[in-house]
């Protein structure tokens, strides 16, 4: 606890330095900072108590977890082309251990991060299994895996051997398989990872993919489905939002997708989600950095979401979990039963 | 405080009076378009500094990112670039040709720079950004040279502002305060007017920094909706408006009008702040006409804008506008 409280200080101190520090910048670097600020009206946030959990089978699951873009390394930084190599020289190993940590010691237990072995991507594992068995680190893992359709074992095998609690078919895949009429294949993934004693979920970024499959009868034992709001600038204008188009085209047309957009119909999201009774992580909640976290988890929870999984850097994860524990300790306007 | 005075002391020998910077620079429009040193970045001069083609922005020790909405960026850039980052950056720089940065005068750059002159035996230049307020133009100006800044020019947003509000005449005592200290002085703008005001007033400047990129990129505000003087009133939530996106709004207008301009021309935001591919933004801005580009960088960006810059450079260009550094 005394720890929390030294967190707190410096997390207050950093902001009132902050406010002190406006007399001496440039027109320009006012602009910026008023309107980082305007984002952030909300009460100071505090963070005595610890982050809740729910639980998906067996595995108990902060209802805030840590976004795998820190081993990753892809932003997402619409046309801004140096954003994701920044991230990846910041995200040394050392600093990606840093950062799990101070998940850890705020409440964070999970991680997310993809598996692909197509791309014969080790990163993923060899970083965890270092913090795991060189740092003593607890964090759980759940695997975000990109199977090859005919070879779904080599994908499951990995999270398995690996040590991962839990697997989930990436966004992309789900999409493109729903796109494809191909949800078989999607069941077919579900029962590879239950079979091998792993929490099984799908994700998506069309809401087609969870509605394909609680039509169909696919049963995983949770969802993945991006959630944002459309009211930050970058959004693509509502009359130009294709479904199945994330991650598929950059255009270079303004009023175009650009790598700006992952839920592209928040309400008939909340609306669907509302009727499912499974456990939903909603992902890409702030869109990729563009809404404030105390804008975004509200959004997420209130609108029913069990989990938030973000992404954070290690001068982020204070603040992240004081918004998570503010907005979780407070009643909700949540018309959805927690269903974790 | 020895060491700013060291530095500071070593500027003032180093550079002409500001009359003979003032002829230098208009002489080099008819010298031979570039130089180049030994690790073979071209140089350009501005008085009597010489200057590296391809110059470094100060968005690496002051960490404004202009990310658009993406608010935690420039959290990421102050992170990253910690005062040691920043030293081997530098370093880096100066390995691979470029020997001057443009930075703001702020605590930061006066406690890096001196330990970067002085304990790591930089040599790197310092352009200092002027922030004077319209009631005190000296002190701003006179700090910045203490500190050990080779050249000063009022920066951009300050030149736009008086521009505004009807004080932009302020510019040419602010040019002798900076002469009168014996280093070249400029003028900064985003706004062209700023530089053709300059012009017609005659200021003095000895060079202009002004904002150049063409805006054939995803994030650039659509034509119809390009307003005057946008960075200074709030960003727009509409996706259609201004929000931190765009710093030349005319770029044709721009060049056209530059290539009439008989100073050096010091071209920033050639990439929109990060929108625009190193190759395509500094090949525009040397074929339209600056005499050097102004760059923000990353340590490992470094050693890639350099080749580029070199290349672009080596080749023959279609370049309407005479050298003029």
């Amino acid at each position: 606890m005394s720890h929390d409280n030294v967190d707190r200080r410096r997390f207050l101190k950093k902001t009132a330095a902050a406010a002190g520090a406006m007399a001496g910048l440039s027109l320009e670097e006012k602009t910026l900072v008023a309107n980082a600020n305007a984002a952030n009206n909300a009460p100071a946030p505090t963070i005595d108590g610890a982050l809740p959990q729910g639980k998906i089978g067996d595995v108990s699951i902060s209802r805030l977890i840590c976004g795998g873009n820190l081993i990753g390394g892809y932003a997402h930084a619409r046309d801004l082309i140096y954003v994701s190599s920044l991230l990846q020289n910041y995200f040394s190993e050392e600093k990606i251990f840093e950062t799990l940590e101070r998940c850890e010691e705020l409440g964070v237990n999970t991680v997310v991060t993809n598996v692909n072995p197509r791309n014969n991507d080790s990163r993923t594992t060899s970083i965890l299994s270092k913090y795991w068995n060189e740092r003593g680190g607890k964090i759980q893992w759940l695997a975000q895996c990109h199977p090859d359709s005919k070879d779904m074992d080599a994908v499951v095998n990995i999270a398995v051997d690996n040590g991962a609690a839990g697997a989930f078919l990436m966004g992309g895949v789900g999409d493109n398989w729903t796109k494809h009429e191909r949800v078989d294949l999607i069941g077919e993934a579900v029962g590879k990872f239950k079979q091998n004693g792993l929490i099984a979920g799908v994700a998506g970024h069309s809401l087609q993919v969870p509605m394909a499959c609680e039509r169909e009868g696919v049963d995983p034992d949770f969802y993945v489905k991006t959630f944002h709001h459309d009211q930050y600038w970058s959004a693509t204008p509502q009359e130009h939002r294709q479904d199945f188009s994330v991650d598929i085209k950059k255009h270079q047309d303004h009023r175009k997708d650009h790598d700006n957009i992952w839920c592209i119909n928040s309400t008939e999201t909340a609306e669907f989600m509302a009727k499912v009774e499974k456990p939903w992580i909603a992902y890409k909640v702030m869109a990729a950095g563009a809404v404030h976290p105390s804008d975004a988890f509200r959004f997420a929870y209130e609108n029913g979401a069990d989990f938030i999984l973000a992404g954070m850097f290690d001068f982020q994860v204070t603040e992240d979990v004081i918004i998570a524990k503010n907005i979780l300790s407070q009643p909700l306007q949540r018309q959805r039963p927690w269903c974790a | 405080m020895d060491h700013p005075v060291n530095r500071r002391n070593f500027i003032r020998n180093a550079v002409l009076s500001s009359t003979a910077a003032t002829a230098a620079a208009s002489n080099a429009a008819t010298k031979p378009s570039v130089s180049a040193k030994p690790n073979g970045m071209a140089t350009g001069k501005i008085g009597d500094l010489e200057i590296s083609r391809l110059i470094s922005g100060g968005n690496l020790i002051s960490g404004w990112s202009h990310a658009r909405d993406l608010n935690y960026v420039h959290h990421l850039m102050r992170n990253y670039n910690t005062d040691e980052k920043i030293m081997d950056t530098m370093e880096l720089m100066e390995e691979n040709g470029v020997n001057t940065i443009i930075a703001d005068p702020s605590e930061r750059p006066y406690r890096v720079f001196p330990k970067y002159w002085d304990e790591r035996g930089g040599k790197m230049q310092w352009i200092a950004e002027g922030h004077p307020s319209s009631d005190d133009l000296k002190t701003d100006i006179q700090t910045s040279i203490e500190h050990g800044a080779s050249a000063v020019y009022i920066q951009g947003c300050i030149c736009d502002v008086w521009l505004r509000e009807g004080k932009i005449d302020l510019l040419g005592e602010c040019m002798e305060i900076i002469k009168s200290h014996g280093v070249p002085a400029g003028i900064g703008g985003h706004m062209l007017d700023v530089i053709k005001t300059s012009e017609e007033r005659g200021y003095g400047a000895e060079f202009y920094v002004k904002t150049f990129h063409h805006d054939k990129y995803w994030s650039a505000t659509p034509e119809e909706n390009r307003k005057d003087f946008c960075w200074y009133d709030n960003v727009h939530q509409d996706h259609d408006e201004f929000h931190d996106n765009i710093w030349c709004l005319n770029p044709k207008e721009t060049w056209e009008y530059m290539k009439n301009v008989k100073k050096p021309w010091v071209a920033f935001k050639t990439l929109a702040a990060g929108a625009i591919h190193p190759k395509e933004g500094f090949q525009y801005a040397f074929e339209n006409g600056a005499d050097f580009v102004c760059v923000g960088m990353f340590d490992f960006q470094v050693a890639e804008n350099a080749v580029i810059a070199k290349q672009i450079l080596s080749q023959d260009m279609k370049r309407p506008r005479p050298w003029c550094a």
